[in-house]
């Protein structure tokens, strides 16, 4: 999964720390959202998802409309494999009224568990809706480049692929769209490119492991 | 009310400063050429414009160098240079310099901004500086290689920086060729503290001792305490370093607290505000689309900076297939890796539990190593650990049997160099630096195996490379050596892993004497709650019964009122105690405080000047207890000797049971060792973080 759970609050103590201590101030104070939700990014940090998503779902209870913990609960039960409940709270999210801006991401959870439950032709779609508004980075290129390749659309992911190589510079989808050159079957074009990379290469092996795919096709 | 300095505090008095500085610059820049005074006018005809942030140098290169600097105010930004400080006869022109301008962070602040300039709504945004902040990116091109060149920052024809040959830079070696380079490592430095500077000042004492300064200096995250703020740049790293930010690139890589704000996925954010750094592969690596990760070549040495904060740590993650392509390609003769969370650390965190640590190691070291790399450095953790040569340390949790390829000090003093074999070669072994003692509280939870030096002390590290040889140095604050490392590239090695290497030895939580924790170090940001020198109600000469006079109802009517510190023949008294020494031993204090949010606080805490034991209650609960051993009051035992010359800081133990929003009582009770003690002091506040 290429989605990264909501980075913990700052502090300088350990998350067990972190944990003892918010526990510790919700037993003397009662719960409260916020204890809450650094609670749980705390839990996400230490690896224990199921924690985790039981304070966002206990959050969620005292605020039923907050679209962080809709989102980070989504991410931990994707990252949980809990994928029905996933789709479950980021279609609750995506309900919430937001800036298109905000729901943007929400759109790039739900084509990540689309993904997972293999209907690529919705995480395709999803993918696109988010592509409308941010400045997509490198992984989100990729993603939409390997389900459009996936549904054998290769003329939509080399252009893609160009255009993110294009607008960011990044190797990888240079890399990406060279392979995608090969699966879109022209690979004498992806051939000229990689006879023009080998010889800037120290280590060749996944080069020319690339050049006799496309010598194969 | 904050008793301390603000970031924006700082930034304010910073610009009153930096303005009278600038009218006592004297002479327009023009007459360093042509003999001629003339006074060129602003070029706003307002005010005229000064310098809050910098100049400092970014993404250097052979042929190439970037000077930044922010204004209050729109200049027309000019860089002129020459090799000579005395002959700056080159200029990068206003038009080949990158102007951003910070819009605000709402309607009106936007508006405002673009009604007074309306062609800056098509400009680059800054992100998160204040409204009409103006950054400047001049790029200055065509250099020589190996070169030093003297700078200045202009206003069309007014020279805004001094005239001051520390406005330098030199540029790199040019790509391939051999040439040594000694490079600053620091991490979680950015406190705006006395440790942080104490740090940089071992630094420029070292490298004057042996006449060698940096070349460049990474930073390993974790530079802007708490939150990574705009103002937290402002005040805890830019001007902490100003005299090396102006000629040495510091080359970054993101801390979690600079997350807090900054956004690896958008690259936008104070952290991505602050610096320029090669996404397109312009310093030598391979173009990573992203200012999140990026690598850059010096002379023979290949620099790899990662994201281990926010960003896909996966094999399948675009981060590492950069990492994979990137490796491949360099030619490079070492390669030296850096991020902020350790593979490999039980400093103030640990690798075997949290979940980054255990990704960067379990997914990102695999492909290092396989590369050949053979240093990496990270932070995070505040303490300094350093590894034996090691490989293949994937497990979790970490072991050192069979990983460990030299279990010596890698000291030339003492077990001798770690040796590889020359060039690049896979899995001949990696030496992991963790260096997150730059400035904030140092702490350690356990002990890594495959650490060979381990040491609580702030500090940082500096690293030489010199042809086939790489030294590594632990400087403390007080610039003194505490570890030396080396690594020979030399012929041909073949690795042996050890089945049972040394080890470090157990250890266990230092405790004093007395039984006590260690001390603990005040927070970065804080609000007093009862400030210095507040009135207390206080009690001298008798002793209350029990322990009633602890708790929220006690009505203290009846106890005098003075103002802390309170005792006798020391310097800080304020409540003198005249009958003190010789009557009796033993007072008490108490003190009412409102919290709004109990459940917000994360930490409590009193700083005392105390001589020489002391307990204190919160709302009738023992949280605190320094320098004396059981029981309270008049059955207090084993008052020891401590001297009340240095304010200490003591975090109240277990506050989250007893602190209420609302009223809150502390009250203390302070001992002298006995009662013909020649002095004798309590001097408490009341501080939470911020």
């Amino acid at each position: 999964m290429a989605l990264v759970l909501t980075a913990r609050a700052p502090a300088h103590d350990s998350p067990e720390a972190l944990v003892n201590r918010y526990s510790a101030l919700m037993a003397a104070h009662g719960v409260t959202p916020l204890l809450l939700a650094k609670r749980a990014e705390e839990y996400a940090v230490l690896g224990e998802l199921d924690k985790a998503a039981a304070d966002w779902e206990q959050l969620l209870q005292l605020q039923p409309r907050s679209l962080n913990a809709l989102t980070e609960l989504s991410k931990v039960r994707l990252e949980s494999g809990r994928l029905t409940e996933a789709m479950s709270s980021v279609n609750q999210a995506l309900a919430l009224p937001a800036h298109p801006e905000e729901q943007a991401p929400l759109y790039l959870i739900r084509a990540h568990i689309h993904r997972a439950r293999g209907d690529l032709t919705n995480a395709l779609a999803d993918c696109e809706r988010f592509f409308v508004h941010p400045v997509p980075d490198v992984d989100a290129f990729i993603l939409r480049s390997q389900l459009q390749l996936r549904l054998q659309q290769w003329e939509a992911a080399l252009v893609g692929l160009r255009e993110g190589w294009e607008r960011t510079g990044s190797a990888v989808l240079e890399t990406h769209w060279i392979e995608a050159l090969v699966d879109a079957g022209r690979p004498a074009e992806a051939l000229a490119q990689i006879e023009r990379r080998l010889p800037e290469t120290r280590w060749q092996s996944s080069w020319l492991l690339r050049r006799a795919r496309a010598r194969l096709r | 009310m904050r008793s301390f300095e603000t970031g924006l505090s700082r930034l304010r008095r910073r610009l009153t400063a930096a303005g009278a500085a600038l009218l006592l610059a004297g002479p327009v820049f023009a007459s360093d050429h042509d003999g001629s005074s003339h006074e060129l006018l602003p070029t706003n005809g307002a005010s005229r414009s000064i310098i809050i942030r910098g100049p400092y140098v970014q993404l250097a290169t052979s042929h190439s160098i970037y000077v930044v600097w922010r204004t209050d105010k729109r200049i027309q930004p000019v860089v002129r240079y020459g090799d000579n400080p005395g002959n700056l006869d080159r200029v990068v022109a206003p038009q080949d310099v990158i102007t951003r301008v910070s819009l605000g962070t709402n309607r009106a602040e936007r508006l405002r901004v673009i009604e007074q300039w309306p062609e800056v709504a098509h400009f680059p945004v800054l992100h998160s500086a204040y409204a009409g902040t103006w950054q400047y990116e001049a790029r200055i091109s065509g250099l020589q290689p190996e070169s030093t060149y003297y700078y200045a920052v202009c206003d069309g024809e007014t020279r805004l920086t001094g005239r001051d040959p520390s406005y330098r830079f030199k540029t790199h070696p040019p790509p391939g060729k051999s040439a040594p380079v000694r490079m600053w490592i620091v991490g979680d430095s950015g406190t705006g503290r006395e440790n942080q500077s104490l740090v940089h000042d071992a630094m420029l004492k070292h490298t004057a001792r042996d006449g060698r300064p940096i070349d460049l200096y990474l930073h390993l995250g974790d530079m802007a305490y708490n939150k990574g703020k705009d103002v937290e740049f402002q005040s805890r790293f830019f001007e902490m370093y100003e005299p090396t930010l102006r000629n040495v690139v510091c080359w970054p890589t993101m801390g979690n607290h600079e997350g807090s704000t900054s956004k690896g996925t958008t690259g936008i954010g104070p952290y991505y505000d602050a610096y320029v750094v090669p996404a397109r592969g312009e310093a030598g690596g391979v173009p990573s689309g992203t200012e999140a990760y990026y690598a850059f070549d010096y002379g023979r040495v290949h620099f790899i900076c990662l994201d281990s904060h926010d960003l896909d740590r996966k094999p399948t993650g675009a981060m590492a297939q950069w990492l994979k392509l990137d490796l491949e390609r360099t030619k490079a003769d070492w390669i030296l890796a850096f991020f902020h969370h350790p593979p490999y650390t039980k400093g103030s965190h640990d690798s075997d539990r949290e979940t980054q640590l255990v990704q960067m190691r379990t997914h990102i070291m695999p492909i290092l190593e396989s590369h050949g790399v053979d240093v990496v450095l990270t932070g995070h953790s505040h303490i300094y650990e350093r590894s034996m040569l090691m490989d293949g340390a994937y497990a979790t949790p970490t072991i050192a049997e069979n990983v460990i390829l030299d279990d010596g000090d890698g000291d030339p003093n003492g077990d001798g160099p770690y040796q590889k074999s020359a060039g690049l070669h896979p899995n001949q072994g990696t030496i992991q630096v963790v260096a997150g003692h730059g400035g904030t509280r140092n702490s350690r939870k356990g002990t890594m195996p495959v650490m060979r030096k381990i040491i609580v002390e702030h500090g940082s590290v500096i690293i030489d490379i010199e042809g086939d040889t790489l030294t590594g140095f632990m400087l403390n604050k007080f610039a003194e050596v505490r570890d030396t490392f080396s690594l020979v590239k030399r012929g041909h090695i073949t690795p042996r892993r050890i089945l049972n290497p040394w080890q470090p030895p157990d250890w266990k939580p230092p405790r004093s004497p007395g039984g006590e924790e260690p001390a603990a170090e005040v927070p970065e940001d804080f609000i007093d709650v009862i400030p210095r020198h507040a009135e207390w109600h206080y009690l001298a000469g008798s002793d209350p019964e029990g322990l009633k006079w602890t708790e929220p109802d006690f009505d203290a009517k009846d106890w005098k009122v003075g103002i802390a510190g309170f005792g006798y023949g020391m310097k800080g008294v304020r409540t003198e105690l005249t009958d003190m020494q010789g009557n009796f031993s033993r007072i008490y204090l108490r003190r009412e405080f409102e919290i709004e949010h109990a459940d917000y606080i994360a930490e409590i805490g009193m700083r005392i000047f105390y001589d020489d034991g002391f307990v204190a209650y919160l709302n009738g609960k023992e949280v605190a207890r320094k320098s004396m051993g059981k029981g309270h009051g008049k059955d207090a035992r084993d008052i020891r000797s401590h001297p009340g010359d240095k304010l200490e800081y003591v975090p109240l133990k277990d506050f989250e049971k007893h602190l209420k929003s609302g009223r809150n009582v502390l009250a203390i009770e302070g001992h002298n060792s006995s009662k013909d003690s020649s002095d004798f002091l309590l001097d408490p506040d009341l501080i939470i973080e911020d």
